[in-house]
């Protein structure tokens, strides 16, 4: 019996291993979003659950990416956080690089970028183990999620509909992130809910 | 050169500079090379090609990038005497980037593009080549290239005679066996009908998807052969889960054949999925 046990210990011990170790398990559009818990640049512990009732955006980044620099360097992903922040809407930006790999950095390192880029995130969290980004699937850098009211998962993909790191952003672009709130807020169906996210892979250590 | 063409590349050259990261583009040696040492003499088609050359561990992307970075492109100045046609992908690797799979070219590839040629005459090109390459790191690149070729018969250059033979029986044929797929729970199941004995023959097989969502790009591929078909089980992707109703990509297929592996890839166009 005792055995039994040990053995059933093991195999769940296994499964979940392999379950946070592949970043695959992208979870469902329409089901509740993974609950996780994280520290932020200031130190302290932010937890998914402390924003229940809140519209929640998470922002995989590594700012040197040039995708990520793109988006910075000409104001946009900015500008989608003050419209956001208009709304209510808690804004993570979350960090997954592995120390020693592009884009990690100290939690002071983070918010002078936060203050350089006058970013607007409610926080940033710090996945160096790279966690929470395998909990979701992240596997770009910028690679968005946006939660209803309700913790349910209701976009993910790209910030925008031109995957490129050139140039300004362009009249005609589409962005998904701010199309998909505005359908929210309105309470309508979200037009494109799924899209393929776009950029440098996430620099998780393995 | 004029005064405006210099200040387009100064520009070009300073957002590459504030873009990129310096002056790394020795990272690949690209350059659009041509078959036919010569335009021909009658209307009728000849193959050019992108060529890259990368540093060891830098990798370029496919047309479909897998879990991240993006495929290179090719913007072309019009040129009144030829139609340009498509890139012809060559099989890509699969390179693995901690629990990311992405599927692109390490060491060299060449793109290769058809030109139809519809009037006779000297042929100029000019395209602004435009890659991702990554290794841990992505830097993206440009650079505008080109291509002339003087009146001519159009024969065979020699020089980039094997180049071009290597490459293109890595490009993907129509694939023209019967072939379905399913998509039972969360497996897509490919089964492709054979005759006995090419079933006979196939060591191995590996499904490249076309599309973002259609698999999960890291999970394993299941390969089985019965008595007819072969059957490959995935995992589905998010694409499925949110109702896209075909499956397209490529299928590479290894088999014996005098004691060696061929090597040979498939074109899959849009089959419905099937319940």
């Amino acid at each position: 019996m005792r055995f039994k046990y040990n053995l059933l210990f093991l195999v769940c011990f296994v499964t979940n291993f392999f379950f946070i170790s592949s970043v695959n398990a992208s979870p469902s559009l329409g089901t509740p979003a993974p609950q996780f818990k994280g520290i932020n640049s200031n130190g302290n512990g932010v937890s998914l659950s402390d924003f229940q009732g809140k519209i929640v955006i998470l922002e995989w980044t590594n700012h040197d990416c040039p995708y990520v620099r793109r988006q910075y360097m000409t104001g946009n992903m900015q500008m989608v956080q003050v419209k956001a922040k208009v709304m209510g809407v808690v804004w993570i930006t979350i960090i997954s690089s592995a120390p020693g790999t592009q884009g990690h950095v100290n939690r002071h390192q983070a918010n002078k970028l936060t203050a350089s880029r006058k970013a607007l995130p409610s926080h940033v969290v710090m996945d160096p183990s790279g966690v929470i980004g395998k909990l979701y699937g992240a596997r770009t850098t910028p690679h968005m999620y946006i939660l209803d009211t309700k913790g349910t998962l209701v976009y993910k993909g790209a910030i925008d509909d031109k995957p490129t790191s050139w140039g300004k952003i362009d009249a005609g672009t589409k962005n998904y992130v701010l199309d998909a709130l505005s359908e929210l807020m309105a309470g309508n169906r979200i037009t494109h809910a799924a899209t393929q996210p776009y950029g440098c892979s996430v620099k998780y250590g393995s | 050169m004029g005064v405006l063409g210099f200040l387009i590349l100064a520009l070009l050259n300073f957002s590459s500079n504030t873009l990129a990261a310096n002056n790394e583009t020795e990272l690949v040696k690209a350059a659009l090379i041509s078959e036919a040492i010569s335009a021909p003499k009658n209307r009728g088609i000849i193959w050019v090609g992108l060529h890259q050359k990368l540093q060891p561990n830098w990798h370029t992307y496919w047309r479909y990038a897998g879990d991240s970075g993006l495929p290179t492109q090719l913007k072309w100045k019009k040129f009144k005497n030829v139609e340009i046609g498509k890139i012809h992908w060559p099989l890509p690797d699969i390179i693995k980037v901690g629990p990311l799979v992405n599927y692109g070219y390490e060491n060299e590839t060449l793109l290769l593009i058809p030109l139809t040629v519809k009037k006779k005459g000297p042929i100029n090109l000019k395209a602004v080549a435009e890659w991702l390459v990554c290794r841990e790191i992505c830097i993206p690149q440009r650079k505008v290239l080109n291509l002339n070729l003087p009146a001519g018969n159009g024969e065979i250059n020699p020089v980039n005679a094997s180049l071009f033979k290597k490459f293109r029986r890595l490009v993907p044929e129509e694939l023209h066996w019967p072939s379905k797929v399913f998509s039972i729970g969360n497996q897509i199941k490919l089964v492709i009908t054979m005759k006995m004995d090419e079933l006979k023959r196939i060591e191995s097989v590996h499904v490249f998807p076309g599309i973002d969502g259609l698999i999960e790009n890291g999970e394993i591929q299941n390969f089985s052969k019965n008595k007819r078909n072969i059957i490959i089980n995935m995992k589905a992707g998010y694409a499925i889960e949110e109702g896209l109703k075909f499956f397209e990509g490529m299928i590479n297929i290894k088999r014996s054949h005098n004691g060696s592996l061929d090597n040979r890839s498939y074109r899959i166009n849009k089959l419905p999925l099937l319940k």
